[in-house]
């Protein structure tokens, strides 16, 4: 009976601490609603401590999925093959116009004497971890603070754009992919020169909203980014218009996705991080950015 | 097996649980979830050492998977936790539980929480998208339950472990 008691009465108090738990954890989610942006940098600061060094652990995954995806293309190679070859002769037929251009182009430079922009550089950086979840589209890289990236920086792979940086900390920053459905990018289409913005639904096609003018779409021809808003420079190729199952418009990116290893960030001199509510998450650095700016 | 020796191997076996997935293999936008073998670990683990699992080491283990895995922050903390209480308070009948029994009662827990996290999400207003992601996670998590469950009772060889007499007397 005596023992009976006690137990009952510890039981009570065990309650009592799990509630006291339970209300910790539901601050903690909280506080991770409505102040994100500094949460987030915390689990940035985590992953900063981390994931460098357990880099080894991740290699040997890495390495069996690539053979498995190698081997999945080797099945595809014939059909590859004949596709190539096709192409090939489309090539051969700009590879002609691409000459003509460029002499006319540099005749063109001569005559107007104009110096390229070299406010536009890089930095190289490999994929450490990919932490996408049903929650957000994104990855880590092996470049932070110390390499110089800068916050809400563009980031592309040898085709087009992959996304943007959000956080940095001082060994890594996160990507955000242009899949991502936090992820909005002014664009413009090349052709017909229309303003739009290209948003991501987590498929490898973003819808292209927000089109400004004619309601005719030259479909095939490519969309880069604008530069309008600040955060990106002009230029970038984003992708190819399509028609989206729903007969929606959509942008295909032309950034490879399935065989990324090594990304580029963009070092672009006019970077104005938003300042906002809202604003991307910025690494303790913010102050200074904004001062050089 | 000792108490100590044995949280510390639950804490060592879920780590890498949590950090493999990241491996990066493609940046394709995923059609299929990855099953959260976090809970299927923790949940197989308290049904069979309801009493000596220290709900600290829970909370801390799920904490580390909500950072990794870039999930709301406590969120499913919360709605574990929960459930390893629920596990706990029925020990008498999850002691010795037959395979098939168990796995279906891990469905209807891991269904609750489900749903749960999607009211709290829809109360707070979350953003929620890739339904067909977190649908493939959901049916991929269970399927996983039996391959862990196997695993903590023929590799681990963790036991259902003896409780004192009185607690099946009261229970009674």
């Amino acid at each position: 009976m005596a023992i009976n008691s006690q137990t009952e009465s510890w039981k009570s108090i065990r309650y009592v601490f799990i509630a006291i738990l339970v209300l910790i954890l539901t601050i903690i989610f909280l506080v991770w609603r409505i102040d994100n942006s500094r949460i987030e940098r915390f689990r940035l600061a985590v992953m900063n401590a981390t994931i460098p060094n357990i880099t080894f652990l991740l290699n040997p995954i890495r390495v069996a999925g690539q053979m498995v995806n190698d081997f999945q293309s080797y099945a595809k190679v014939y059909n590859q093959n004949r596709q190539l070859k096709i192409e090939l002769q489309g090539m051969r037929g700009w590879r002609e116009a691409a000459l003509q251009l460029e002499q006319q182009n540099s005749r063109l430079r001569a005559l107007n004497k104009v110096k390229l922009s070299q406010s536009l550089t890089w930095i190289t950086g490999e994929i450490i971890a990919d932490i996408s979840s049903p929650f957000s589209q994104s990855c880590l890289i092996n470049r932070g603070l110390i390499d110089g990236v800068d916050d809400g920086a563009a980031v592309v792979d040898g085709l087009g754009l992959i996304g943007r940086v959000s956080g940095v900390e001082k060994n890594i920053s996160r990507i955000v992919f242009a899949s991502d459905v936090s992820s909005f990018i002014p664009a413009v289409i090349e052709t017909t020169n229309q303003q739009a913005v290209v948003r991501g639904d987590n498929s490898l096609a973003p819808t292209l909203e927000f089109i400004k003018g004619a309601t005719e779409f030259p479909i095939g021809s490519r969309v880069l980014t604008s530069g309008k808003g600040g955060l990106f420079p002009s230029g970038i190729l984003i992708g190819k218009i399509i028609i989206g199952p729903k007969k929606n418009i959509r942008v295909q990116l032309s950034a490879n996705f399935n065989e990324v290893d090594y990304l580029r960030i963009l070092r672009f001199e006019n970077i104005t991080p938003p300042t906002t509510p809202g604003k991307i998450m910025t690494a303790p650095h913010e102050g200074k950015q904004s001062k050089r700016n | 097996m000792n108490n100590y020796l044995a949280s510390t191997m639950l804490f060592l076996i879920s780590l890498p649980l949590i950090l493999l997935p990241l491996a990066p293999i493609s940046l394709e936008p995923k059609t299929f979830g990855n099953p959260d073998l976090i809970t299927c670990l923790i949940c197989g683990w308290i049904v069979r050492r309801p009493t000596t699992t220290p709900t600290s080491l829970v909370i801390i283990i799920s904490l580390i998977a909500d950072i990794f895995w870039m999930k709301p922050l406590g969120l499913w903390t919360i709605l574990l936790l929960l459930s390893s209480e629920i596990i706990k308070s029925r020990r008498i009948y999850t002691k010795n539980i037959s395979f098939l029994y168990e796995i279906l009662a891990f469905c209807l827990l891991y269904s609750l929480m489900n749903f749960g996290l999607e009211i709290i999400l829809v109360i707070t207003f979350t953003e929620t998208f890739a339904t067909q992601l977190r649908f493939t996670e959901f049916l991929f998590t269970i399927l996983a339950y039996p391959l862990i469950i196997l695993f903590i009772k023929y590799i681990l060889q963790i036991k259902f472990e003896e409780f004192q007499a009185y607690e099946k007397v009261s229970a009674k």
